[in-house]
C-alpha cells in the first residue's frame, strides 16, 4: 500500500523488525536523491527519551516498508554500519539540509522557503515534491523533479514551478505527472 | 540569607540544570532531509 507522508512524519518514527517485532531504532534524517527522486536512506536515533544518535544506518535497499506508524526491517542485521552503506547514507553530505532553504526560480523570483518534502512510500520511498512556505503566507506544494540545483542554501526550480504550486498534497498528486510532462519527463 | 533560602535556590538552580539538559538531548535528537550529491 502506497502513503503519502512528508518527511517530518517520517521523522522520528520507529524502526521495527518484521521478524522480531522490535523496536529497534527510530528515524533521525532523511537522505534522498534530489535528481532520482528516490529515497536513499535514513540515519537513525537510538531508542529512549536520553539516547543518542545510532552509529548504523539503514540503506533503503534494506527498508522492507514503510507505514504511517513505523519503518519496518526484515531484522536488525538490515541496518548497516557507515563504513558498508552507500557513501549517501553512510557519510551524509554536511550542509545539505534543504529544510529552510529558499526556493528560487531561474528568472530570480523567490516562491518561498522549503518546509518539508513529500514522498510516496510503501515497499520503497519516491520523493514528489517540496512542502514550501509561501511568499505571501500559507502553505504551498511543488512537484518533483523541480530543482535545477540544491545547494543547502537555496532551492532553483524552473520558471514554469510558479504555475505548478499546489495548496495541498492531493493537489501535488495530479500536478507531478502533469509537471513531468511539460518538462518532457514523463 | 537563611539556610533555607540557599538551599532552595540550589534546587532552582538544578532544576534548571536538568531541564537544560533534556532540552539540548532532544533538539539534538532532531533530524533533517539531506539532499544527496548526485552524481551527473
Amino acid at each position: 500500500m502506497k502513503v503519502l507522508l512528508t518527511a517530518a512524519q517520517l521523522s522520528r518514527l520507529p524502526v521495527v523488525t518484521v521478524q522480531g517485532g522490535e523496536d529497534v531504532a527510530e528515524v533521525r534524517d532523511v537522505i534522498y536523491s534530489p535528481e532520482a527522486g528516490s529515497l536513499l536512506g535514513l540515519t537513525l536515533n537510538k531508542r529512549g527519551f536520553f539516547a543518542g544518535r545510532r552509529r548504523e544506518v539503514l540503506p533503503a535497499d534494506a527498508i522492507h516498508a514503510i507505514g504511517r506508524n513505523a519503518v519496518m526491517i526484515p531484522d536488525e542485521s538490515s541496518l548497516a554500519e557507515p563504513g558498508s552503506a552507500p557513501d549517501a547514507v553512510g557519510q551524509p553530505p554536511s550542509g545539505r539540509n534543504v529544510i529552510g532553504n529558499d526556493v528560487l526560480t531561474e528568472g530570480g523570483v523567490r516562491l518561498g522557503t522549503v518546509r518539508d518534502l513529500a514522498l510516496v512510500v510503501g515497499s520503497r520511498g519516491e520523493v514528489v515534491g517540496y512542502q514550501i512556505d509561501k511568499v505571501g503566507g500559507g502553505e504551498g506544494y511543488i512537484p518533483l523533479p523541480a530543482q535545477l540545483a540544491v545547494s543547502g542554501v537555496a532551492l532553483v526550480v524552473p520558471n514554469a514551478t510558479e504555475d505548478f504550486v499546489r495548496d495541498d498534497l492531493v493537489g501535488l498528486g495530479a500536478a507531478v505527472e502533469e509537471f513531468r510532462t511539460q518538462l518532457g519527463l514523463a | 540569607m537563611s539556610t533555607t533560602t540557599w538551599f532552595i535556590l540550589l534546587l532552582v538552580v538544578l532544576l534548571l540544570a536538568v531541564v537544560a539538559f533534556v532540552l539540548i538531548r532532544r533538539l539534538r535528537r532532531r533530524g533533517g532531509v539531506i539532499a544527496s550529491r548526485d552524481k551527473r
